[in-house]
Formats: C-alpha cells, sequence, structure tokens
C-alpha cells in the first residue's frame, strides 16, 4: 500500500516538475509565433514568416492532440508506441507514464497560462516600456506576478484533477496506489483497500486545496 | 544643432490601413515649455503621442529627441530608425502619463516609483527611495508610499502615475488625456499638480481636452483635426483670437458644452 502511494506521489510531484515549466515555454513559443494582425499584402517572401506559421501549427496540434484525446490512450501511445514505430523494446513504464502526465498536463497548464497572460492589459506592458523595462524585465516583473495571482484557481483545480488521473497510470501497469489497491481487492474478497484508496485521494487533495488556499490568501494584498 | 529644442517632428505621416491618422505633422517642443495638444476625438493627438513614445511607427518623416534622431527618412521616403541602444536612450529620456495610469497593481506606491530606476537605470535601492519619497511629498501622497494602487481614488493613483514618471528624471514628460478617465472632482487635484510642474519649468507635452486648464497653464497650445496641426499659437492667441475658423468651430462647441 506504501509503496502504491510513494509512486502516486511521484507521478504527481515529476508531473508539475515538467508541466509546469514546460507549458511556460509552449506558451512563450506559441506568443513568438504569432502574427501581426496586418497582413502585409506585397510582403517579400521570408523564411522566418514560414518558420513561424510551422512552429505555431505545430504548438496548435500539440494543444489539440493532447486535450482532445484521452489521457489513458496517450499512456497506451507512449508505453507501446517505441515498439510498434520503431521496435525499441524495453520502455521503462514508471518513465514513460511520466513523459505522458507531462506532456499532457504541459497542454493543461499552457492553456492555463495563456489565459493568464492575455488578460493582463495592454498598458502594463506599454507602461513597463515607456519605464525603459526591457522584455525579460516586463515579462518577469510585472507580468507574471499578476499572471499568478490571476491563474491561481485553475491551477488549483487542474492539481486536483492530476491528483486523481495518477490512478490512470494503472493501464500501463504502474503500481500507483489504485493499482495496489485493485490487487489487494481482489486478493482479500473485500472492498476495504478501495475504501483506502480513496481516502488517500481526498487526503491528498484536502492537502493541494489547503495549500490552494493559502496561497490565494497571500495573494489577496493587492487587486 | 539648436540645443534648446527637446523635441522636434518633421512631417511625419502615419496611416492605419487606409486611414491616414497623421498628416505631415511637425512642430518642436522647446526646454521649459509646456505644450497644450487640443482637438477633437480621432484627430490623432494620441497617435502623434503613441509615435514620439515609440508605441507606433510612423510611415515617413523625422523625429528627433534632444537632438538625437529617433528616426529619419531615408531617400525612398522610407522611415530609417536608430538602432536599439540609441532608442533605448530616447525613451529613457521621454516620461509618459497614461490617461488610464497603469501603475503596476502588485507594487506597492513606493515600489512603483522605484522599481524602475533601480533595475533599468541602476540606482542603488536607498537613492531611489530618497527620490520616491521626495516626489510623493511632492504629489501630496507621503503617507500613501505602502499602500497598493487599488487603495488609492483615480486622482491619487494619477499623483503616483506622474512621479513615477518623474523618478527617472526624463527631458521631457507627455500626457496622455490626463483627466479623462477621472470623475470631474478628481481633475483638480491631478491638474495642480501638472500646474506645479509647469512652474518648475518641466517640459512637458499635455494632450488634453480640459480647455481652461490648457489656455492657463501652457506656454503653447496646438489645435489639430483630421490628421493635421490647423494651428499653433500662444492660449491667448489660439482662445481668444484662433485664425482658422476650424479652431473657431471647435473651441465654440467646446465652450457651449
Amino acid at each position: 500500500m506504501f509503496s502504491g502511494m510513494g509512486t502516486s506521489l511521484a507521478i504527481f510531484g515529476l508531473t508539475l516538475a515538467i508541466a509546469l515549466p514546460l507549458g511556460l515555454a509552449v506558451v512563450a513559443l506559441q506568443q513568438a509565433t504569432k502574427l501581426p494582425d496586418v497582413s502585409i499584402p506585397h510582403g517579400r517572401f521570408s523564411i522566418r514568416k514560414y518558420l513561424k506559421l510551422i512552429l505555431r501549427f505545430i504548438v496548435r496540434a500539440y494543444l489539440l492532440i493532447m486535450r482532445g484525446t484521452p489521457l489513458m490512450l496517450q499512456l497506451f501511445f507512449f508505453y507501446f508506441g517505441p515498439y510498434y514505430i520503431f521496435g525499441i523494446r524495453g520502455a521503462d513504464r514508471f518513465v514513460m507514464a511520466i513523459v505522458a502526465f507531462g506532456l499532457n498536463y504541459t497542454a493543461y497548464f499552457a492553456e492555463i497560462y495563456r489565459g493568464g497572460i492575455e488578460s493582463i492589459s495592454i498598458g502594463q506592458y506599454e507602461a513597463a516600456e515607456a519605464l525603459g523595462f526591457t522584455k525579460s524585465q516586463t515579462f518577469f516583473k510585472i507580468i507574471l506576478p499578476q499572471v499568478i495571482k490571476r491563474i491561481t484557481p485553475p491551477m488549483g483545480n487542474e492539481f486536483m484533477s492530476l491528483v486523481k488521473d495518477t490512478a490512470l497510470a494503472r493501464v500501463i501497469a504502474v503500481a500507483e496506489m489504485f493499482d495496489v489497491a485493485a490487487k489487494a481487492a481482489s486478493g482479500s474478497a473485500s472492498t476495504i483497500p478501495f475504501v483506502m484508496a480513496g481516502v488517500f485521494y481526498l487526503i491528498m487533495n484536502s492537502v493541494v486545496e489547503q495549500g490552494f488556499k493559502r496561497a490565494e490568501r497571500k495573494l489577496e494584498y493587492y487587486k | 544643432m539648436k540645443t534648446n529644442e527637446i523635441l522636434t517632428v518633421n512631417n511625419i505621416r502615419k496611416s492605419f490601413g487606409s486611414n491616414l491618422v497623421l498628416n505631415d505633422i511637425s512642430l518642436t517642443v522647446s526646454k521649459g515649455e509646456a505644450l497644450a495638444v487640443i482637438g477633437p476625438s480621432g484627430s490623432g493627438k494620441s497617435t502623434l503621442l503613441r509615435c514620439i513614445n515609440q508605441f507606433e511607427t510612423i510611415d515617413s518623416g523625422e523625429i528627433l529627441v534632444d537632438g538625437e534622431p529617433m528616426v529619419t527618412t531615408n531617400s525612398d521616403n522610407a522611415p530609417v530608425y536608430a538602432d536599439k541602444a540609441a532608442l533605448r536612450k530616447i525613451r529613457l529620456k521621454i516620461g509618459l502619463v497614461f490617461q488610464n495610469f497603469n501603475l503596476f497593481p502588485h507594487y506597492s506606491v513606493l515600489r512603483n516609483l522605484t522599481e524602475a530606476p533601480v533595475s533599468v537605470l541602476n540606482i542603488p535601492k536607498g537613492d531611489a527611495e530618497a527620490i520616491a519619497y521626495g516626489l510623493l511629498d511632492k504629489m501630496g501622497l507621503s503617507e500613501k508610499a505602502e499602500a497598493f494602487p487599488y487603495q488609492l481614488s483615480g486622482g491619487q493613483q494619477q499623483r503616483v502615475s506622474i512621479a513615477r514618471a518623474m523618478a527617472l528624471s526624463p527631458e521631457i514628460l507627455f500626457f496622455d488625456e490626463p483627466t479623462s478617465a477621472l470623475d470631474p472632482e478628481l481633475t483638480g487635484e491631478v491638474l495642480k499638480i501638472i500646474r506645479s510642474l509647469a512652474d518648475e519649468k518641466m517640459t512637458m507635452v499635455i494632450v488634453t481636452h480640459e480647455m481652461a486648464f490648457a489656455r492657463d497653464v501652457a506656454d503653447s497650445v496646438i489645435f489639430m483635426d483630421s490628421g493635421v496641426v490647423v494651428e499653433r499659437g500662444s492660449p491667448e492667441e489660439v482662445f481668444g483670437s484662433a485664425r482658422e475658423e476650424r479652431t473657431r468651430q471647435f473651441l465654440e462647441r467646446y465652450t457651449r458644452g
């Protein structure tokens, strides 16, 4: 039971460690490949522009696939894909589960970041520019702190979903909490292990909820 | 060159699509001068300000700040902007006060004033704070240093944003309709501050709809309409005996309304 808990917690922690920064990178790529609103009618052929278009398409496709297909399917894909596509054997279940969870949650986080960034008024950027801040200073000193406040509530939702989603790793036989509980239940013909698993997820999520409540309260010093 | 000319704008044009917003605008602002820019909505006043503040690029013409070319025009009549370092240098000579204040909500009033001096000009924090307290005192906001923008009235916020721009000691300060977002009873306190800056001979360009204020404070007044400078003169000339029919019509509508 305890090793199952440890595995669940590891999936949770590692997924966040990957998806939180990677989501920001995806948004950065998305923003960097934005095309100007007014297309120049007699613009010259430019490789940069096509590269931008291609990158933008890739980001869009990635976001759609990750958010548009079941995470369970993605787990199968990353675990069995290397063998069926490239003939590579011996993919590690746990590693592949982390890859699938990481890439899946990156897509959701990227969308949350995007929503937060786009909710900041253009005036903030202009004020920063007028005061001489560089682009990166503007982002890290002015924009990001405000984005963090705005995305805290939706992030809380995602964190809680992730706690429960870790149970999906058992479809590629990662021995996480739910998998251990299910095996124990069928071994002992009892539903007690399921109850215990349920309590485990509930406790974990109440910790997550408390954490977010505290974070939100901490960020209440400004509006 | 004429060293007392802080801002020189020569024949600039700017269009958005097929809409010509600035049509051959020229103007100069001398050191210590307060210039008021008036005109109906859509006359190009704000766009002019945005072009000088590098938020928009011009289609042709030239802009010089403190004698340094920000943008010139080449022989093909295309604009040539200075390199990044020069543009940045010019940017720091210019202060801008926005209609909507655009204070940083997550910083205290004090930090709103010190953040740019510290991280842009590398002024030691202690010095930046001393400057900030001095400015807040001038704005009558000494006791608000630790407050956050949301705790202030609109008039107080606008005064903080003037102080924020002043904290970088710009050569010239631009105001983009500084009282248009304020309740009528709050405009007075902001105008009083701008007036005191004029008394100290701060070089300023003020886009405003406050005609009485422009008349009272400005050294010269420009009336813009449909992207052109219709006329420029002293406040007495423009408000008292405008040469152009369009100016008279505009002022008549304003004083009646």
